[in-house]
Formats: structure tokens, C-alpha cells, sequence
């Protein structure tokens, strides 16, 4: 059997299965997981129940040969707390954060790389809140920096300001981007970098390449499933399975990924070379600057 | 808020009949595949709220329903939960010859070859995230691969050849 044949004749055989297969509605699934975990919690405390029953029954034996009464009390305290756990269970799905869809920004309780933001703070964030959550997080920024015009991310929508953590660029605009209009700071891409890019001059215009900036150290962080500065493409790749893309040219003759993420939108980067072994140098999210 | 407005319905709506399509020939049984699909996406809307900021919350549903479908222990008690929760199995369309082969050939291979087979070849994982699902060495992966293959490969030959002489 060919390679290619087989893969196709296993893909007509699950897609047959799929077609024929019925689909509760999304209520009846989250009613099955709202039982599933009451039968879940309800077995959990008739579990604790027993063997606290059975703790005190060994302990009662044990107590005719031993004058302590004390013995038995830790096993009388444990069924305590239990009776609180099946509250636990009756209303998940109504404290859920709020959002609108799953292609909409939602918020995380950590810095983390997403298509749609830091988790923390998603594009589209006025800028004051925006830094407020993130210094919450990550305290005072290293660097801040302003630029009209040309900036050394490029030439953004209209005047661009950024705060960097470690190897975290975050970069605001009141210029209009697909995130918020123009007049309005919000926050509209982040970048994780190998060097400190705003010591490069943007007007710098010079026969010879500009000297090449310091590299950045310290705070770097990472995707929900934990790629970041220094991942290998062998990594990326196993992190996202058939999502993502490499080239290699220009811009700048260098190889660089894509990981396309649905709706959510990209993540995309550049990477030290072409091989498995080779690692991310950079990570970028949001709306590009131009060259 | 209400339910529905946190983005599980629609990853729900998308995601259903993919993963259900991996179980089924994973399993080899519609009904089965359903009810342990079903589990799935039950059990990730109790922690949507948490799955949702992963990158890939369909992998998760994948991983439980595979988890699930591999308990052979449990697969006997599953067919009576389902036949009570579902009623008796839904009409599955005709099949061509070919398809019941593959499926009679499928169901013959050892369950860690099939599984090795759909999350690559129906799943289209690639070896090293197989391996990672299932914790094993990729080497693992590729030898059980192989020998799926060519497990697949005999018997579908074995029930061409008996159709031939019948």
C-alpha cells in the first residue's frame, strides 16, 4: 500500500465516519459535563467518607489497647472540608471570562505570546491600560522610546511609542491600525527581540551598516505552549503540528516562520537557520511596521 | 454572562466532527466514537475556561478522546452506556467494498498500531507530536508506523484475495 493511498483511503474512511456521525447541540455537551463532574465529585466524597469511616473505626479498634484519646482525631477532621467540594461543580460555565468569540481577544492572568496579544493585555488596548496590566505583571519597563516617522521597527501607522521588558518590545500607535482608530493610543504589536533595537538609528543613512546594536538579556516570554527566544524549529513544530511555515530570502536574507493559528490570527519570527536544530531569534505578533 | 458567549460553541461547532472522524477510525464504531467524542468536549467545556487560552484547545479534546477510546477495559461497559444514552446505532450510509476492507483490516491491527496510524495519517500529526501525545520515543513511533502499515497492508491483500476466490 503507497504511502500517499493509504493516508487518502484512512482520510475518506474518518471523514465518512464524521458525516454520519450526530451532533448534540453545544448545550446538551456542557449539560453531560456539568453531570460528569457532579458524579466526579460526588464519588470523591463518598470516597473520603469511607475511608475517613474506616480511619475511625481503626482508630475505635485500636483505642481499647491504646490510652491516647487523641489517636483517632485526624482521621474524624478529614472528612471535613469534602462536603464543600461538590459546590465546586454547579456553576462553571456561568463565571467563565467574558468574551464574544473564539476569534475575540481574551484576557489571561499572565504574559503570554498570543496571535491576538499578551494575554494580559490584547491588541487593540488603550495604551495607559495596556501598561498598567503589564507593569502589574512584570514591573517597570527597562526602556520606553517615542518616534515620528521612521522607528526602529519600521515605519508604523502613524507616531509610535514603545516600553521594553528583557527581550519583550511592546509597541503602541495613534495612528490607525486594524486594532483602533487613528487618534487613539492602543496598543497594536509586540516583539521579541535578539538585540536592543531602539539603539539603532532609524534616520541613520550612513555608507556602511549601522554598528550593531547590544543584544538583550533578561525577561523573554513564551507561547501557551511554551516557545519563545531560543525554541528550536523542531520544537515549533511539535508544539504546532502542520501549522507552521519557514522561508528564507527577503526581506534581510534570513529564514524566518509563520504559525498560522485560525481565526486567532499569526505568530511569526525569524530563526538562527534552516534546520530542525535551528532557534527562534525573534517573535513578532500584531500589525508589521513597514520596511 | 450567558452560556454560549465564551467561545466553546464555536469551537465546539468546528471541532466536533474532525475529532469524531479520528475516534471513529481509531474505534471502528460510530456509536462509540460519539460517546467518547461526546466526553470529550463535556469534560473541556467544564474547564473551558482554562482550555481556551491554549493555542490548540482541539488537541486537548484529542488527547482525552484517545485516552478514553484506548481504555479497553472500559470499551465493553461503553457499548451498553451507549446503546442506553444514544438508542440503537444511528444509519451509517452504504459503504463501497473497499471501505468495509479497510475498516475489517483496521479493526484486526493491534490497537497501538491503529493509533500510531490515525494520528498520522487522519489526525495528520506529524511523528514527533505523535510520539508526544502518546509519551513515547519517536523511534517507537516509526517502527509501530511501519509495522501498521504493513499489518494493513497483508490484510487488506488477504480480504482482496478472499473476494477474488469467492
Amino acid at each position: 500500500v503507497r504511502e500517499d493511498v493509504l493516508g487518502q483511503q484512512l482520510l475518506e474512511y474518518a471523514s465518512h465516519g464524521a458525516d454520519a456521525a450526530a451532533q448534540p447541540g453545544a448545550a446538551a455537551i456542557r449539560r453531560r459535563g456539568r453531570r460528569h463532574y457532579r458524579r466526579v465529585a460526588a464519588l470523591t466524597a463518598t470516597g473520603v467518607l469511607l475511608a475517613a469511616g474506616l480511619g475511625v473505626g481503626l482508630g475505635l479498634r485500636g483505642g481499647g489497647t491504646t490510652p491516647t484519646v487523641d489517636q483517632p482525631r485526624p482521621t474524624v477532621t478529614g472528612p471535613g472540608p469534602t462536603p464543600t467540594r461538590p459546590p465546586v461543580t454547579t456553576a462553571p460555565t456561568t463565571t467563565a471570562p467574558p468574551s464574544s468569540s473564539t476569534a475575540a481577544a481574551r484576557p489571561t492572568s499572565e504574559v503570554v505570546l498570543r496571535p491576538d496579544g499578551l494575554g494580559v493585555a490584547a491588541f487593540g488596548s488603550g495604551r495607559q491600560q495596556a501598561l498598567a496590566a503589564l507593569r502589574r505583571k512584570l514591573g517597570p519597563p527597562d526602556e520606553t522610546g517615542a518616534w515620528t516617522g521612521a522607528t526602529p521597527f519600521g515605519t508604523c501607522p502613524g507616531d509610535t511609542r514603545a516600553a521594553r521588558w528583557g527581550r519583550l518590545y511592546v509597541l503602541f500607535t495613534n495612528g490607525p491600525t486594524r486594532y483602533g482608530p487613528s487618534g487613539t493610543w492602543h496598543l497594536f504589536a509586540y516583539q521579541v527581540d535578539a538585540v536592543q533595537r531602539t539603539k539603532v538609528d532609524p534616520q541613520y543613512a550612513g555608507p556602511t551598516p549601522p554598528p550593531e546594536p547590544p543584544p538583550l538579556r533578561g525577561y523573554s516570554p513564551e507561547t501557551a505552549a511554551g516557545i519563545g527566544f531560543g525554541s528550536t524549529l523542531a520544537e515549533l513544530r511539535a508544539a504546532y503540528p502542520g501549522r507552521v511555515s519557514t522561508s528564507y530570502g527577503t526581506p534581510g536574507g534570513v529564514h524566518r516562520f509563520r504559525i498560522r493559528l485560525d481565526a486567532a490570527g499569526e505568530l511569526s519570527g525569524t530563526l538562527s537557520g534552516g534546520t530542525a536544530a535551528a532557534t527562534v531569534t525573534g517573535l513578532t505578533a500584531g500589525q508589521r511596521c513597514g520596511e | 454572562l450567558a452560556a454560549g458567549d465564551d467561545g466553546f460553541d464555536a469551537f465546539y461547532a468546528a471541532a466536533y466532527r474532525r475529532i469524531v472522524g479520528q475516534v471513529f477510525a481509531f474505534l471502528g464504531d460510530l456509536q462509540e466514537a460519539e460517546d467518547v467524542t461526546q466526553d470529550a468536549f463535556a469534560k473541556a467545556s467544564f474547564h473551558w475556561s482554562r482550555i481556551r487560552s491554549y493555542d490548540l484547545p482541539e488537541a486537548w479534546v484529542r488527547r482525552v478522546a484517545f485516552n478514553q477510546a484506548r481504555n479497553s477495559a472500559r470499551r465493553a461497559r461503553r457499548g451498553l452506556v451507549a446503546l442506553v444514552r444514544h438508542g440503537p446505532p444511528a444509519q451509517v450510509p452504504p459503504v463501497s467494498p473497499d471501505r468495509v476492507d479497510l475498516q475489517r483490516a483496521m479493526r484486526q491491527l493491534p490497537t497501538r498500531h491503529r493509533e500510531v496510524l490515525v494520528l498520522h495519517y487522519v489526525a495528520e500529526l506529524p511523528l514527533e507530536e505523535v510520539a508526544r501525545q502518546l509519551r513515547l520515543p519517536v523511534g517507537t513511533v516509526k517502527s509501530r508506523l511501519n509495522r501498521a502499515r504493513k499489518g494493513l497492508a497483508e490484510r487488506l491483500g488477504e480480504h482482496r484475495e478472499g473476494a477474488h476466490r469467492a
